[in-house]
Order: structure tokens, then sequence, then C-alpha cells
């Protein structure tokens, strides 16, 4: 690994910690699905230094209606997948909103969100 | 005095607007050239242990994207204002681990080497003797700053009076990145000698030699 990436990946260390970055969602979405940090670059298809970047980027809000926009933008920069991306977000961001603000780990705002996408599975399935 | 080229104003604005791909480009654009600054102005203890030179790098990028407002794009380059930052973090990196493992006469000591700056002797009996060693670097840079009117030429003075001898650290200082092997050879070349010129028709060595005694 070259010292780009190195440092790269330092910083995203650091960025896991802070919910104004995406590195902090992609933690979160790995810890909530189980998925591994290979495994999300897989579904990108994006390279390890793009996914160190896009980890970097500050994550839009859902919510905003200007979300779609600078989610292109990100994609478009990291070369990364937008519709894995999207998914990667508001699949956080949902979990999260059930969560306090100052108890982003709360377990039963998990588990209610496990419930929800369970109901949407049934759903589709019928 | 040189000022931030327009390059850097706009990846500087890009963080005072809070762009969502500001600190992935500042990253991307900064994070190799000031690593490769830090380790040349550092090589020994970039060889001994490359990781807490990545970590200063890394805490001077956070501390500016955190508060960009310390940086002037009127009294330097963003690159310099880096360089600088990164190297203040570094050596309070070194002060760190030098409490945590309380040892004395650390290794680790911020020194750098060959030549002239290994000539910097550092008196244990003073209290502090880190102090002693930035008081010597100030005289240096003070003394160098007489005869090159931009940090960039300072930079470049130092490597040579160390006795760097890599076209790549060089070519990374300078910002040659994206020339052909050959080009930034000669470009390289036409800098080193423009300031050995300097450095040799005002005997600044010798000067500096006097100086740091």
């Amino acid at each position: 690994m070259n010292d780009k990436l190195k440092l790269l990946e330092q910083a995203v260390r650091k960025a896991e910690n802070d919910s104004s970055f995406i590195a902090y969602f992609i933690n979160k979405y790995n810890t909530f699905e189980k998925t591994t940090e290979q495994e999300i670059i897989s579904n990108l298809n994006c390279s390890l230094e793009d996914y160190y970047k896009l980890n970097l980027c500050r994550v839009p809000d859902a919510d905003a209606n200007d979300f779609i926009e600078r989610l292109n933008k990100i994609s478009q920069y990291t070369n990364t997948s937008m519709l894995e991306l999207n998914k990667i977000i508001k699949r956080v961001s949902s979990i999260l909103k059930f969560a306090e603000p100052a108890d982003y780990g709360n377990h039963s705002a998990f588990l209610m969100a496990a419930r929800d996408k369970q109901k949407n599975k049934e759903l589709d399935d019928k | 005095m040189t000022k931030a080229t327009a390059k850097e104003i706009e990846y500087h604005n890009l963080i005072l607007a809070e762009d969502d791909l500001a600190l992935a480009k500042l990253f991307d654009f900064y994070g190799e050239k000031i690593t490769a600054s830090l380790k040349s102005w550092y090589s020994k203890y970039a060889r001994q242990d490359e990781v807490l030179i990545l970590e200063a790098v890394n805490e001077a990028f956070w501390g500016y994207y955190k508060n960009p407002h310390t940086f002037n794009p009127e009294h330097s380059t963003l690159k310099r204002f880096l360089e600088i930052a990164a190297e203040r973090d570094l050596k309070n990196i070194l002060e760190r681990e030098k409490k945590y493992f309380k040892k004395q006469n650390l290794p680790e000591d911020v020194e750098l080497e060959e030549k002239y700056w290994n000539s910097i002797k550092k008196d244990e009996t003073l209290s502090d003797s880190q102090l002693i060693f930035e008081e010597s670097l100030k005289l240096i840079n003070n003394e160098l700053a007489i005869y090159f009117d931009n940090e960039t030429d300072i930079c470049l003075a130092k490597l040579i009076l160390t006795g760097e001898r890599e076209t790549e650290t060089f070519s990374n200082l300078l910002g040659l990145e994206k020339l052909t092997i050959e080009e930034q050879r000669a470009e390289v070349k036409k800098h080193k000698d423009r300031i050995k010129k300097v450095l040799e028709r005002n005997q600044v060595e010798l000067k500096l030699k006097r100086l740091i005694k």
C-alpha cells in the first residue's frame, strides 16, 4: 500500500467517528448488515482509493431536496455506484432516525428498523 | 511572501463552503505531497516509524479542515501552510511519545539528519532542549530568508544543504509530478543550480555552520 492509500485509510478511521461523513454511515451499515469492507467495495464497484475518498465525503441529508444531486456529484467524483451508495445512506438514515440523537447505538432502535425491514420484505413477497 | 495559487484558493473555498467533496479532494491532492516533504525533512525518523509521519499529516489536514480560517491565502501557499502544520503536529506527537515512554535520550528526538542538521547538539541538561533545537531551526530559517524570498526556495535550500539527492523529493516540493521523469530531472536541475548559486555566492553553508555551533 502506498503512502497515499495509507494516509487516506488513516483519515477514514477518524471520519468513522463523525456522523457528517459517509465513513460513519458505511461503518454503521457494516455493523447493521454484518457486511465487510471488501463486500462494500465490491458492491460499490470501485477501487480502494476511490472507496477511501468516498468515505471522506460529507454525507448528504437523505430528506433534503438536493439529495439526489449531491449523491450524483459524490458518486461521479468517487467512481462509485450511485444506487449502492443511495441504499447505504437511506438504510442507515432510517435506522438512525429511530435512535435518540445522543445514542445512535441504541439497540431497540436497531430492532425497530430491522422489524420494518422484515415488514417491507413480507409486503414485497405478497 | 508567496501567496496561494488559484487552485489552492479553489480548494480553500470548497472547505470554507463545507462542500461534500472538500476533505476528499484535500487528501487526494495534498496527501502525498505533504507526506513526502515531511519524510524528506525527517528521513531518519520516517525510516524508523512512518506511521507517526502519516499521523502528523492527518492531524494537520483535519486541523485545517475543522478550522480553515487559520489559513490566510495572502500570507502563504496552502501547501506550505500544511507542511508547517504537519511539522508542528509531528513535533507534538513526538513529544507525547516521549512523555508516554518516559525515556531519556530518545532516539526519536526530532532531528534532521546529515551534515549541518546533525551538528545541532541538544543540551539534555537544560529543562527543555526542544526549545533550543527549535530556536536553532528558527535561526537557520531566518538566515535562509535573507537570501530567498519564498518558502519553496527556502525548502529547496534546506534539501540541498541536507544532501538530498532524490529527484522525486524535489519534484514533490516543486509540484512537478505530472511531468515526465526526464522533464522533472531537467526542471529540478535548473532549480537546484539556481539555489546552489545563491548558497555559494553568499557562503550560506559557512554562515549556517557558525550559527548552529
